[in-house]
């Protein structure tokens, strides 16, 4: 303040009071008490303002109390723990607050200040304390305290609330939105327990989703009809709050048992609902949240808005949970459905493709299903799981939507719990599907799903069955066209096989054929159209005519193929087949071929190895790979010779080389050079492809003139044995023999093998058995070897019945035991006998 | 998060010596020790830490659940003692500390050479048949006092303290700096420390203790003290002169002179 700045004189050195202050006085009746302590709190010194406060006599006090000793006994503690450690350490307290505990048992709100005095040495020496009266201050700081710890648990609970909202927004299935919400009440408000409870729509139930207590999940299902008090204020809709057992009882007498075992005393039941706040009359119950107190308590407004705000929130995470897991529910169902209509389409036949059906529906849909096709009188039917519903009521429904077409589902009380649909297509019912399902609950979503199912799985099976039908048509088809007479004559014989592919294969184009162009001129052929099913067919059988027509005794191969091509220009479906054609001039046991794209033929002469005729190669049918004109080869055959046609099937496997399969073929080929020639086709198909084929095979064998010497091995097999017998008629009648030394001849060497199988091999059903004829102007001789034991025969063995006969017949026998059994057989020719 | 920060540990004296593990009690923190620790800062190592909640430990690794009991504050001086490879140790413990010291050492006894308990209490509540020296009505009134006295807390001490845990000199300038710490902690500290009951735990411990008893200790009466004694296998009792519960600090040349001549 500077000189009359002011507005005045300095009138402090005027201003004093009018009498001595004496500093006695001063120090007794100051406003505050006063008093002065050793370091352990031993008091020394006190004023009369202090006395006077506290009712005490000086003498009571000082040097006979503690300061620490005037307070209570929670001071005390906090004088020990936090006043004296921190007078020692900082030599001094400022306005600590406590209770000072006056004479006649009062307490009086102080506030406390004091400074730690130190001797020279730096030890502490003496305390000195200064005590305020705060009774009204004390009085604010409470009603302050008070303040404080509301609005401590206002914002506890509004972050509890955060925290809850911030986890619904994370949980998208009810469960988790339980997970999220069931410690919610104990945050906010401190509950000491709680479970939530959903409604559950399709059951009319309340299930326990999530509980505190670890039983709580355990908590069995309430029908929502029930008097249970959980489903009644689910039924009502607003919230109950239950301050005390009694009340609670009051509503409902059955929840003071539940609130007595878990310790509550305050039952809060809230039910969680998806409208906004404020509209809770009459939006749905989605839920029920209930949790309780140990203590009585009333919940403040401000409390019970944030229980309200809860069960709203919870309420929309519960509706968007149902949201969620219906758009789940529709994309599994979905996904479902194609794999369905996938996994059906990987089966071509009808009835596995209804066993598949069946089998994909259980467990994931259904219990149990059965898929009944209309076929013949009591239908096909392919199941799974179980168990069967009643017979004869399943077949009355059956017949029922057979009859109408339309589905009748699984009614509660009806007695049959399954549904049946029709498997209907354009209005035909081609069978049904009868179904238990898995959830147990129709709604109308399911009734959807299902309906979309039949009628995807009806489609399925119609293709399925329009497929079967096409593949009988074509198989008989492709049957009466190969069915056709081969011819036969002493001078050639034909075997031919074909094998159709082993699984759900349409059938394929292959085809053979042998017919006689002139009386000397015999025509073999093997080709394959290109495709499947019954196109293919078709046009194999229309190249097989075409070949028949076009053939001709001046023609030969090269043009024959040259007219197919342009038979072809006119028949597309023919383009790319591939043929093997080949002519034989009996007279001259002469052979042009032709290779049209097709796989070369295979010839072994007697006693030489297989070998391919790689010559006369040209491309498939109208192909107009290259020149428009065909080559041809020519070939003399020597008499015992055999050619052999065949198609890609024998040999070309999709993970072989096909050099490989040529090698295979030759090697089984000069395997079976001695074989007889009937049911050699079959052979060679039989250990090249087997049973399990993947696609048809066709063979032609055609054997050329007559063998001087007739030489044959064969398995130790009693079916061998008329194979044997046909191969060695044709082969005796070719040269002229007459039938009745023809029959002598096949009877005597059928007999011979016949003993020789099943005593020489009785033990070894890999043994051979070598069968060799001649013939000459005069006589047959046959003879028939194997190296077997003959152990078990017996000691005679001319006394054996088959022996009898064939010394009947024969004019000659002999045995010959050297190495394994020979047996000789002789007869004169015709008259010379 | 290494002990070190967590715990705010601070190391001095004979870096071979053998280690001394000084803890704190209720109510404040390492400081308590200014007057004793480096008097053994010539001969060993010393190594001083805040409880977590209390000092200049790291707030944000006070968990509820871990420290609902003593054994939390236990596996604390447990870890300590692992991450700073201590061996031999001769623990230091303050009022509760001395129960969290006698916990540590029934786990782990190979760790301990000795314990120094400074005013222990294994149950501060009474019994029919014990003598804890308070009531549970007392500790209620005591949380009240605690509630008094950090009004100011939240507001004024709360950023500096919690805000510049590498800046103690802000905290200082602030009246009764000394001991701040989080009063919702405190009160939590202070639930655990006066509602424990560690009587069973005593037989657990084979480490020769010695047993500081204060003279006029209200919150470990001679007592309590006596019946720690009889308790602990293989313990020495030293009846002090010193009054009050804080000898550390009232009478730091007497706990000195006690504690050298056990060790």
């Amino acid at each position: 303040m500077t000189e009359n700045g002011g507005g005045g004189p300095d009138v402090t050195q005027d201003l004093r009071v009018p009498w001595e202050e004496e500093p006695g006085d001063l120090y007794e009746n100051a406003p505050c008490g006063y008093l002065t302590t050793l370091p352990d709190g031993t008091i020394v010194r006190v004023n009369r303002t202090f006395l006077a406060w506290s009712g005490y006599d000086r003498a009571e006090l000082v040097g006979r109390r503690r300061f620490r000793d005037l307070l209570g006994a929670g001071d005390r503690i906090f004088y020990e723990t936090h006043y004296a450690p921190l007078l020692a350490m900082q030599d001094g307290v400022h306005e600590l607050a406590l209770e000072l505990i006056c004479a006649d048992g009062t307490q009086l709100p102080i506030l406390v200040n004091a400074a730690l005095g130190r001797d020279p040495a730096g030890l502490p020496r003496v305390v000195r304390t200064m005590i305020f009266k705060a009774t009204d201050r004390r009085q604010y700081e409470r009603e302050l305290l008070t303040a404080r710890r509301a609005a401590e648990a206002s914002e506890k609970r509004v972050r509890a609330l955060q925290q809850v909202v911030a986890d619904l927004a994370a949980a998208p299935t009810a469960a988790e939105v339980a997970e999220a919400v069931i410690g919610a009440p104990a945050a906010a408000f401190g509950a000491a327990g709680s479970s939530v409870w959903l409604v559950d729509a399709d059951s009319d139930q309340l299930i326990a989703l999530a509980g505190s207590r670890p039983e709580a999940i355990e908590y069995p299902d309430i029908p929502l009809g029930s008097p249970n008090p959980v489903a009644e204020v689910a039924r009502r809709g607003d919230l109950h709050v239950f301050g005390s057992i009694a009340e609670a009882e009051e509503h409902f007498p059955v929840l003071g048992e539940a609130m007595r075992p878990a310790g509550y005393r305050t039952a809060v039941m809230l039910p969680l609902t998806a409208g906004l706040a404020g509209e809770a009359i009459g939006a749905e119950v989605l839920g029920v949240l209930c949790f309780g107190f140990t203590e009585e308590r009333e919940l403040s407004d401000s409390e019970l808005r944030v229980v309200r705000l809860l069960g709203h929130q919870v309420g929309q995470a519960l509706d968007r949970a149902r949201l969620y897991d219906a758009a789940r529910r529709r994309e599994a169902r979905a996904t479902f459905l194609a794999e369905t209509t996938r996994s059906l389409e990987e089966l071509q036949r009808l009835m596995p493709r209804a066993r598949r059906l069946a089998e994909r529906l259980v467990p994931e849909i259904a219990e149990w299903a059965a898929v009944r096709l209309q076929i013949g009188p009591a239908g096909l039917v392919a199941d799974a799981g179980g168990p069967e519903p009643d017979p004869d009521r399943l077949a009355e429904r059956t017949a029922l939507v057979v009859a109408n077409g339309k589905a009748e589902f699984a009614e509660p009380g009806a007695g049959l719990d399954c549904a049946v649909l029709p498997l209907s297509v354009g209005g035909k019912v081609l069978g049904t599907l009868a179904l238990r399902s898995a959830a147990g609950r129709r709604t109308a979503e399911e009734t959807a799903f299902l309906t979309d199912l039949a009628d995807r799985a009806a489609l399925a099976l119609e293709n399925a069955r329009l497929y079967e039908q096409e593949r009988a048509i074509a198989r008989t088809l492709q049957r009466s066209l190969l069915a056709g007479d081969v011819p036969s004559d002493p001078r050639f014989a034909v075997e031919t096989h074909y094998q159709a592919a082993a699984h759900d294969l349409e059938v394929g184009g292959d085809w053979f054929d042998a017919f006689l162009i002139t009386p000397d001129k015999l025509a073999v052929v093997v080709g394959d159209v290109v495709g499947r099913g019954i196109d293919a067919a078709t046009t194999m059988g229309q190249l097989r005519s075409a070949i028949r027509a076009l053939a001709s005794a001046e023609a030969g191969p090269a043009r024959l193929l040259e007219r197919l091509d342009r038979f072809v220009e006119r028949v597309e479906s023919a383009r790319m087949a591939t043929v093997a054609y080949a002519e034989v001039d009996l007279s001259t046991r002469e052979m042009t071929y032709a290779c049209a794209g097709h796989l070369p033929p295979l010839l072994a002469e007697p006693g030489g190895s297989p070998r391919y005729l790689l010559d006369g190669r040209s491309g498939a049918l109208g192909s107009h790979a290259g020149r428009r004109t065909r080559i041809e080869h020519r070939t003399p055959l020597a008499a015992g010779t055999r050619v052999l046609l065949y198609t890609d099937g024998l040999i070309e496997r999709r993970n072989r080389r096909i050099d490989a399969g040529f090698e295979m073929l030759a090697r089984a080929y000069a395997g079976r050079r001695d074989a007889p020639l009937p049911g050699l086709t079959a052979g060679l198909a039989q250990s090249l492809v087997g049973r399990e084929h993947g696609d048809d095979v066709c063979l032609l064998c055609l054997a050329i003139g007559t063998e001087d010497r007739l030489e044959r091995s064969i398995g130790a097999d009693p079916v061998q044995i008329a194979l044997l017998r046909k191969d060695l008629r044709g082969w005796l009648l070719s040269h002229g023999l007459d039938e009745e030394c023809t029959q002598a001849v096949l009877l005597a060497g059928s007999e011979a093998v016949a003993n020789a199988i099943e005593h020489g091999y009785r033990n070894d059903p890999f043994g051979i058995v070598d069968v060799t004829a001649t013939i000459s102007e005069e006589a047959v001789e046959i003879r028939v070897t194997d190296r077997g034991d003959w152990q078990a025969a017996g000691a005679d063995l001319s006394r054996g019945r088959g022996l009898q006969l064939i010394h009947q017949v024969m004019d000659d026998v002999t045995f010959d035991r050297t190495d394994g059994t020979t047996v000789t057989m002789r007869r004169s020719r015709g008259e010379a006998r | 998060m290494s002990t070190i920060q967590r715990h705010a540990i601070t190391i001095s004296g004979k870096p071979d010596g053998q280690p001394m593990l000084f803890a704190h009690g209720y109510g404040c923190d390492q400081n308590m020790w200014r007057f004793v620790a480096p008097e053994f800062t010539g001969t060993h190592r010393v190594v001083l830490f805040d409880h977590v909640g209390a000092g200049r430990s790291d707030l944000r690794a006070y968990d509820d659940r871990r420290y609902a009991t003593l054994d939390g504050y236990a596996s604390d001086v447990l870890e300590i003692i692992h991450d700073l490879d201590l061996h031999d140790v001769i623990f230091v413990g303050h009022s509760v500390s001395s129960m969290i010291g006698v916990l540590a050492a029934a786990r782990e006894p190979d760790r301990f050479a000795k314990l120094i308990l400074v005013g222990p209490s294994p149950r501060y509540i009474d019994t029919a048949d014990y003598v804890g020296g308070f009531r549970t009505s007392d500790i209620e009134s005591m949380l009240e006092s605690l509630d008094s006295n950090y009004l100011g807390w939240s507001s004024a001490m709360a950023p500096v303290i919690m805000g510049n845990p590498d800046r103690p000199e802000l905290g200082q300038e602030l009246t009764n700096s000394f001991c701040a710490t989080d009063p919702e902690i405190a009160k939590k500290f202070a639930r655990v420390t006066f509602l424990s009951d560690n009587r069973g735990d005593l037989a657990k411990v084979r480490t020769p203790a010695l047993i500081l008893q204060c003279t006029d200790d209200v919150i470990a009466p001679a007592a309590v003290g006596d019946y720690v004694h009889a308790h602990l296998k293989g313990s020495t009792l030293v009846a002090m002169n010193a009054t009050g519960h804080c000898p550390n600090l009232s009478a730091p040349a007497e706990t000195v002179a006690a504690i050298k001549a056990y060790v």
